[in-house]
């Protein structure tokens, strides 16, 4: 094992001991803001009673792309025990 | 002061509004102000942001949805054609899509959620609002002259600039957060940073437009805002209401012009007692108006032995407004 393999290693290490939790945090909290950002400009679509804004429309080709993840995410089934989060989001 | 003078006086004011209640001349005020201002040789626009625009019956010409038309030299006329605007407006995102993308065609869902933003009435509205910031944006023109919506509707398209600052603001703000997130992950793992945010771009892009066209609406030494009165007194109760909530929304209001103003020289005719009634009621309401509004009322139009259509009305009213 080489040196930069064992510095490798120690990395991997530190961030899943550090930096994993962190970013686990950070991805879903951004997920939860996409998510939230789309419902309010295109909730409308999914039945959401949102009226319709002109502006947004301009944005929809950037939406394009998580639309099927968006609705997927805002009408699954959601189990209140499973879903509670139990661990401490890396704060 | 006339009319004429404060044209004269604040040459940087190039984007003029009539604005009151409905069917006391806005539409022929605009024309007539617009004809005098051509005839100065401004180049100058005229445009409608009514959906049921009487431009094109005051000019004798069809002019709705096709643009800005030409009337006389210098002078053009435009009725904004809200569904067009949408369409060329959803046009506009599919290829969009089409080009991000590279499909070859928008997908089913995406399609729906396009098709039926047509359909909403509100968008409508938003359409023409944007129709406007458009061109007002592009400035080509040493004059606009609005013809504006009756009173209630045209508060309602000012409003619309606050309304949508804000949304833009929220959204904003939602996606700077995501953005900061974004950042985090990266640079936990230690990723080169993420690329420009082309959905904050689109946001600033349209924020910036929208407030270059209220700031020019609501700029004092850019806009005039006259109000169109006629001597009775439920139309002078309910401009004066109108004015207060104008002033919220910072409309400039530089006046008010007086119209349908029996002539005077029916005053020492034998008429009717019909018409020697209603020239008693007018100069009683015509009173009041000097009293209520003072020199802030910058001229008085009499009431024309015909209605206003054609350009030889609109140049003799100009000839009367601004002569």
């Amino acid at each position: 094992m080489g040196w930069t393999n064992r510095l490798q290693a120690v990395r991997e290490f530190l961030y899943g001991m550090l930096g994993y939790e962190f970013g686990r945090y950070a991805r879903q909290a951004y997920s939860e803001r996409e998510a939230c950002l789309i419902t309010l400009l295109f909730g409308d679509g999914l039945g959401v009673p949102l009226p319709r804004s002109y502006y947004a429309l301009a944005l929809l080709p950037f939406i394009v792309s998580h639309w099927g993840a968006w609705k997927h995410r805002l009408l699954r089934e959601r189990d209140l025990v499973t879903d509670r989060h139990l661990d401490l989001h890396g704060i | 002061m006339s009319l004429k003078q404060v044209f004269e006086q604040n040459p940087d004011r190039r984007y003029i509004m009539f604005g009151g209640k409905g069917g006391l001349g806005k539409t022929t005020f605009s024309a007539a102000t617009a004809f005098w201002l051509a005839q100065k040789g401004y180049r100058v626009l005229v445009f409608s942001v009514d959906p049921q625009a009487s431009l094109t019956d005051i000019f004798q010409k069809d002019i709705f949805g096709k643009g800005a038309v030409p009337i006389i030299e210098n002078l053009w006329a435009q009725e904004i054609d809200a569904d067009s605007h949408i369409k060329a407006y959803q046009g506009e995102i599919r290829k969009k899509i089409l080009d991000m993308y590279g499909f070859d065609a928008v997908p089913d869902e995406i399609e729906d959620y396009i098709q039926a933003a047509s359909a909403e009435p509100a968008m409508e509205e938003s359409a023409i609002f944007d129709a406007v910031v458009d061109i007002v944006v592009k400035g080509d023109y040493d004059y606009y002259i609005y013809d504006l919506v009756p009173l209630g509707h045209a508060l309602y398209y000012l409003s619309m600039a606050k309304v949508y600052d804000e949304w833009i603001n929220k959204i904003t703000k939602l996606r700077e957060e995501m953005r900061e997130y974004e950042t985090m992950v990266a640079r936990i793992k230690r990723e080169k940073e993420t690329d420009e945010d082309k959905i904050l771009t689109e946001l600033q892009y349209i924020k910036g437009r929208i407030n270059a066209s209220s700031n020019i609406l609501t700029n004092k030494d850019k806009t005039a805002f006259f109000f169109v009165v006629v001597p009775e007194e439920m139309i002078i109760l309910d401009t004066q209401k109108a004015a207060e909530l104008f002033a919220k929304f910072d409309v400039p209001i530089a006046g008010y012009v007086v119209n349908r103003v029996l002539p005077a020289e029916l005053r020492t005719q034998e008429v009717p007692a019909y018409l020697k009634n209603r020239l008693a009621m007018q100069s009683g309401y015509i009173d009041k108006i000097k009293t209520l509004l003072g020199n802030q009322v910058l001229g008085y139009v009499p009431e024309m032995e015909r209605d206003v259509t054609g350009l030889a009305m609109i140049e003799k009213l100009a000839n009367i407004m601004y002569g």
